[in-house]
């Protein structure tokens, strides 16, 4: 993995503050079992172009999830280097197995079409269990190392 | 594989920060170099050679086991 491919650092704080508000209000969703109708707009039609009401909460709440994992998961840190890379590098291998371990549970234990809902949310889930692994590699690291 | 890190930033008095700065590289990775839970790249050795003005073998060395090679073929 190269630096390179790495956003600048100042990005990181920006998809904190997107992220976090986006995956407690995604979370409410989920206990809600429905999407509020906080925003809605009227949008015209593909086939005849009449206007029509639509809930965007939901594409707000996508749109914001996606960008604020994003920024914040592939932003550099303030000082990057090729060991903090080794462990973002690990942190998003071990992400996508425990992706891949949750989405053949689900498999196998969930009927089709709620599996379909859960793959949805695999989505995200590989995004923010390598955002949560990564983190909490560097603060472990940190505790460990002691100044000398 | 061995270094010797800790002991020449301790003659040349300067802390696992001030390493780090100079090198442009974070203070956790000075931290686990010394305690060999990262091996540098090559790139990385060469620059902490340099920074001590030592040969890269005098900063790094292999551990027992390590340099276990296979002898080379045999010309034809």
């Amino acid at each position: 993995m190269r630096t390179q491919l790495l956003l600048p650092s100042k990005f990181k704080t920006p998809g904190i503050i997107v992220l976090i508000p986006a995956v407690l209000i995604a979370i409410t969703v989920i206990l809600l079992g429905r999407i509020p109708e906080l925003l809605s707009i009227y949008v015209r039609t593909v086939t005849d172009g009449m206007p029509v009401k639509s809930n965007i909460t939901g594409d707000i709440i996508l749109v914001m999830l996606l960008l604020g994992a994003f920024l914040t998961g592939f932003s550099r840190e303030k000082r990057e280097d090729e060991a903090i890379m080794k462990q973002r590098q690990s942190a998003l291998l071990w992400s996508v197995y425990i992706n891949l371990a949750l989405l053949l549970l689900g498999y196998f234990l969930l009927g089709y079409f709620v599996f379909a809902v859960f793959m949805l949310y695999g989505i995200f889930s590989i995004m923010l269990v390598y955002i949560i692994l990564f983190n909490v590699i560097l603060y472990r690291n940190s505790k460990k190392s002691g100044y000398e | 594989m061995n270094n010797r890190l800790r002991v020449l930033r301790a003659e040349k008095r300067i802390s696992q920060e001030q390493l780090a700065a100079a090198l442009k590289v974070h203070r956790q990775s000075i931290f686990a170099i010394e305690n060999k839970k990262y091996v540098p790249s090559t790139l990385l050795a060469l620059r902490l050679a340099l920074f001590f003005e030592k040969k890269v073998e005098e900063v790094f060395s292999l551990e027992e086991g390590e340099a276990n090679l296979d002898a080379p073929p045999a010309a034809q």
